[in-house]
């Protein structure tokens, strides 16, 4: 008789191996990484810029810019740029954030020589046409008009900025006036400054065929596309709010949405594994802590989670939650129990090796499939952090013990360093 | 690349589809049941997804579901939708026997407890306001669904009607939802992953042969009456922009019609060289963002066409923008450029979809919830099937000013 009680037994994630990395240096100053992973016939390709938004002089540059690259060459119109890679079956995905900017191909191995073609186009003769940049722009600012009615962006928006200033780029968001501001040639300066080959990684992975190499230099590695030098990275250093708690009024909201959380150090730091043991446990998994107390005894939320956020220059971590008005203090409150459970308690032998388990397992499966392996070596390349880094980052989550994780509770999580922000109807 | 699979059905009923990979240390186990939204009476809506809450809350074995999953490295979800409910989990592959364990006990039987119910109605009312009730624009389903379906189940959304009918659900109707409807021979079991399928098979047949198959709670829902006049709605609410919604009825996703269907909103929609993009937002200005698509659904769906206005647009010229769109389909063909455009680019999504194996376990499941995981094979054939002259046939059997029903949602001020 099958006795079901009983778990069956079960062997604890552990060692896995990346599929290799291989790096060129292109005679340009353009980096590429290379990836193969077979039983595929689609290749992703990620060329990624230092060009977000730390580099813009004006707000709104960086964000414009990456959108309006698929918006026209001297040779072609938006529609037909769209059209070729609709035609051949191939997407791209432009986007921005603080530190980086960058243009994803995905594609089918066999169109590469056309679908390249294109990006190629796009990184050497983009035009950025007047009447697309004030298109763009108006569906920007109704976005930005529709996003400012959520609760949980004014309250993301504010957090960020009373943690690193209104002035630092990781603290900044766009405001009504700066859409004002902008204009076409911002954007085009922006662009021939920082779309630079000596600024640019390009992570490829999925099937690789031989003879990649030299059609990928052909299009990218012989000249520089732009003829401006490097411009120098500017410096920023944050300046945060003294006050360190905030409301944010909206009386007709049925929810509130929390952030509460703060600075910290960021991925290349020697605390960061045992930050994210701790992490996990306190809100990053279904199992953990607040969503334990919050939404499975307490019925609070829909969800809460903590994040560990990590820029180039800095980290955060960051408590997110949306609960009924009703609900809105008393879950804070019990979020301030568990940060003081963290310092005060060890944490039981048990829970921490489900949670260590747990975060290993959660590394595999950010590598399941050739394309979530990129993003995997982007962090550990963009980071610094050596091609050992993962099998030494297990070792070092195995061996992070409870004392350890009351040590970096204490030193990370106390109430008098946390930045508390509410948005939302609190009356 | 063909995807590679085995399938059959154990005595009790539980269909299996197993498909092995090994680029990939994982294995990931789908559970699909056929049970969705549209199988809820009417007086007690919200209920399939309440119980999707329900399923986590442990088994008659098993006090916790997610612990015994976590410790192994595993990670898991679910969701619920108008036709089916649908669980699937992720872990390292040499822990498969965790995952069939966990999905055998639940299958056989839910632990039913007052507390556990208590707290996920909870769970899912604050889940009814982050999602339809805080958000701008967010009640737009809760108000065209009855407009468009008066007597189909697709007419409230798998949240439910309203937050009371979830408020009211009782434990005992808990307890006969389950065994209506969660059951061997109500499901499809699929994985994919690195490990020995003999042994997989070996595994499924210990933990799942000796569940009970169980008398099903079959509904077929009242199809929706022929539409024979226009309906419109108008509603004002706290929001930056006016938008614009106009639905019309097609056919179920295993006609021929419902490729011609998706490829037509594909040649109006997708991506910035369609025609509604290029034509009402780049050169007319008209609206800032506009969609058409379908919605998928398995029994008959709609056609949506969905806008938002651009500040000083008023509604009656930006439904007559879209109207004129309509009819350039009615009166000419589409190009064979845009045909083959959005066929290839069909083609594409769906490589690119079969590439975690979540996705496979989670594609293969729902291809035999369609009738059989075959058809995962032959779908790409039935898109580049459909032709210029379908199209057109399509649009003017479809897009008829009878068949369609209006939402005007509009910022207040």
């Amino acid at each position: 008789m099958l006795n079901r009680t009983i778990p069956p037994s079960f062997i604890a994630p552990g060692e896995f191996t990346l599929p290799e990395l291989n790096t060129w240096y292109l005679d340009n100053g353009l980096t590429l990484h290379m990836i193969p992973v077979p039983g595929t016939e689609a290749v992703r390709i990620e060329f990624l810029f230092d060009a977000g938004s730390w580099y813009q002089q004006k707000k709104l540059s960086a964000s414009m810019t990456s959108s309006l690259l698929n918006e026209g060459t001297t040779t072609r119109s938006e529609h037909e740029i769209a059209s070729l890679l609709d035609f051949y079956g191939a997407f791209i995905d432009l986007g921005v954030n603080p530190d980086h900017s960058w243009i994803v191909l995905y594609s089918m191995v066999r169109h590469l020589p056309h679908t390249l073609e294109i990006i190629s186009d796009i990184l050497h003769h983009s035009l950025f046409p007047e009447k697309n940049f004030y298109t763009l722009l108006d569906r920007k600012r109704e976005t930005y008009y529709l996003e400012n009615q959520k609760v949980k962006n004014l309250a993301r928006k504010k957090f960020a900025q009373v943690v690193y200033g209104p002035d630092h780029p990781y603290g900044a968001a766009a405001e009504e006036t700066d859409f004002d501001q902008i204009s076409r040639q911002d954007v085009s300066d922006f662009f021939h400054a920082h779309y630079h080959p000596g600024k640019c990684r390009v992570y490829v992975s999925g099937a690789i065929e031989k003879g990649f190499l030299s059609l990928f230099s052909n299009y990218f590695g012989n000249t520089l596309w732009n003829k401006t030098s490097i411009p120098p990275r500017p410096v920023f250093n944050p300046s945060p709010e003294q006050l360190r708690k905030h409301i944010i009024s909206k009386n007709e909201s049925v929810q509130s949405a929390i952030r509460l959380g703060r600075s910290m150090v960021n991925r290349d730091h020697m605390d960061f594994p045992g930050l994210q043991v701790l992490n996990t446990l306190l809100g990053g998994y279904f199992g953990s802590r607040l969503m334990k107390n919050l939404r499975e005894e307490k019925g609070f939320t829909y969800g809460v989670g903590s994040a560990l956020v990590s820029f180039r220059e800095s980290g955060v971590l960051v408590i997110v939650c949306e609960t009924g008005t009703e609900y809105t203090f008393m879950a804070l409150q019990e979020i301030y129990i568990e940060l003081e459970r963290l310092i005060k308690e060890p944490v039981p032998e048990e829970e921490l090796h489900l949670v260590k388990n747990y975060l290993i397992g959660d590394l595999m499966r950010s590598a399941d499939g050739p394309f979530q392996i990129a993003d995997v070596w982007k962090s550990v390349m963009e980071f610094e952090l050596g091609k050992e880094y993962y099998s030494g980052l297990i070792k070092e989550i195995r061996n992070v013990d409870a004392i350890r994780l009351q040590e970096l509770a204490e030193t990370y999580l106390g109430k008098e360093s946390l930045t508390e922000v509410v948005a939302g109807n609190h009356s | 690349m063909k995807l590679e699979f085995e399938k059959y059905t154990l005595a009790n009923g539980l269909k299996v589809i197993l498909n092995k990979d090994i680029q990939t240390p994982l294995a990931t186990i789908n559970i699909l049941y056929n049970v969705g939204a549209k199988h809820e009476s009417p007086e007690r809506t919200g209920f399939a997804h309440l119980f999707e809450h329900l399923m986590f809350g442990g088994s008659v074995n098993i006090p916790s579901y997610d612990s015994p999953l976590q410790i192994v490295g595993g990670e898991n979800n679910a969701f619920t939708n108008n036709d089916y409910t649908n669980y699937y989990l992720t872990l390292p592959a040499q822990n498969l026997e965790t995952g069939l364990w966990l999905e055998s006990d639940r299958m056989l039987e839910l632990d039913f407890s007052q507390k556990n119910l208590d707290v996920q109605r909870s769970v899912v009312i604050e889940e009814y306001k982050q999602r339809y009730l805080n958000q701008p624009y967010g009640d737009i389903w809760l108000l065209l669904r009855p407009l468009a379906y008066r007597h189909h189940p697709y007419q409230w959304p798998t949240i439910g009607k309203s937050v009371q009918h979830i408020q009211d659900a009782r434990l005992r109707e808990v307890r006969e939802f389950f065994f209506a409807h969660y059951a061997p021979n109500n499901a499809i079991l699929s994985m994919s992953g690195n490990v020995d399928l003999e042994k997989t098979r070996g595994l499924i047949e210990k933990w799942f042969g000796s569940i009970p198959p169980r008398a099903i709670r079959k509904k077929v829902p009242v199809p929706e009456p022929i539409q024979t006049e226009r309906r419109v709605l108008s509603v004002k609410r706290d929001i930056p922009q006016h938008a614009i919604y106009m639905v019309y009825h097609m056919s179920g996703r295993m006609t021929k019609d419902f490729y011609s269907a998706d490829l037509m909103t594909d040649i109006l929609s997708s991506g910035k060289s369609s025609r509604l993009f290029q034509k009402l937002v780049l050169e007319e200005g008209i609206f800032t963002d506009i969609n058409a698509y379908v919605t998928g659904e398995i029994d008959e769906g709609l056609v949506v066409f969905s806008g938002k206005l651009k500040k000083h647009i008023a509604m009656e010229q930006a439904e007559s923008a879209i109207l004129q769109e309509i009819d350039r389909l009615k009166k000419g063909l589409v190009t064979q450029r845009e045909l083959t455009r959005v066929k290839n680019k069909s083609e594409a999504s769906m490589g690119f979809s079969l590439i975690s194996g979540l996705n496979k376990a989670m594609e293969l499941a729902y291809f035999e919830h369609l009738g059989d995981a075959d058809l995962i094979h032959t779908e790409s054939d039935k898109v580049q099937a459909v032709e210029a002259d379908d199209i057109l046939n399509l649009a003017n059997r479809i897009l008829r000013e009878e068949n369609s029903s209006i939402l005007y949602y509009q910022a207040e001020q």
